[in-house]
């Protein structure tokens, strides 16, 4: 069994220093999910995390095997799609602001930049599924299993996904070299 | 293109700092925790103390004062505790054996 899920078991035997230990191996790949699924909205995605683990927490004791990351990430994209669903009438998040918002480290070269710009057009599914097998390093199952879709409907998302930035990111360089 | 987006794709999701991100989740959960004992505590304060007001306990406790002597007094319970006691003593010798 991995590190994380001997100390989930720990967790939910009842030792909360063993569920503090989880939390600090895996903010920061949960909140730059959330951040990347929140198109930028800090706020949100930390709100978002927290919710995560809190619930984590709670439910600590129907983790069994696999993987701890993945499971957190099957709550947090749930605990995302309900908040998209109750911000209905208002834009989940500040889309174009996504230059100004995105998180100051070594992701400012322009192309990753227009990247992020790109992942911010495609639909939630779409980007959660090309998060999670490209910059996560999910397989295809694991990552079907983390956003409760079936395999089929997952590389779907991928290849359609792929093929709209693709065409995106065509579309900004041609226009940046007229 | 397709090369290129996919190790575009494929580069690691900036790390974002922890800045007592942690300890808000923990300092929550501890919260959390201490709140559901609380409301657990008085759950079951105020359970007993209905018990207490609403049951007849002084008639139960008699009740069951009565049927432990007569229990106790009884032949054939002292008999069949008596073969109980025989039988482990046996089975045990018997083991050993």
């Amino acid at each position: 069994m991995s590190e994380s899920g001997l100390l989930a078991h720990e967790a939910a035997a009842g030792n909360a220093a063993a569920f503090g230990t989880l939390v600090r191996q895996h903010q920061s790949k949960l909140r730059g999910f959330l951040l990347r699924m929140t198109r930028g909205n800090h706020a949100l995605a930390d709100d978002l995390a927290q919710e995560t683990f809190l619930e984590a927490f709670r439910k600590i004791a129907q983790f069994g095997t696999g993987s701890f990351f993945g499971w957190l990430c099957a709550i947090a994209y749930s605990r995302y799609l309900m908040e998209a669903r109750k911000r209905k009438l208002e834009p989940l998040d500040e889309a174009d602001d996504i230059a100004a918002d995105a998180p100051e480290t070594e992701f400012t070269s322009a192309v990753k930049l227009d990247v992020e710009k790109a992942m911010a057009q495609l639909a939630p599914p779409q980007r959660a599924a090309l998060t999670l097998c490209f910059a996560l390093g999910f397989s295809n199952e694991e990552a079907a299993a983390a956003l409760d879709m079936p395999l089929g409907t997952l590389k779907s998302h991928v290849n359609r996904g792929r093929k709209k930035l693709a065409v995106l990111l065509d579309a900004w360089r041609n226009r940046a070299v007229s | 293109m397709t090369d290129e987006l996919d190790i575009l794709l494929s580069q690691p999701l900036p790390s974002v700092a922890d800045d007592g991100f942690s300890v808000r989740v923990m300092a929550r959960i501890g919260r959390q925790r201490r709140f559901r004992f609380a409301v657990a505590a008085a759950y079951v304060a105020v359970c007993v103390t209905l018990t207490f007001l609403l049951l007849p306990v002084q008639s139960v406790g008699a009740e069951l004062n009565f049927v432990i002597t007569q229990v106790a007094s009884s032949t054939a319970v002292s008999l069949a505790a008596a073969a109980l006691i025989l039988t482990l003593v046996l089975e045990g010798q018997f083991s050993r054996s």
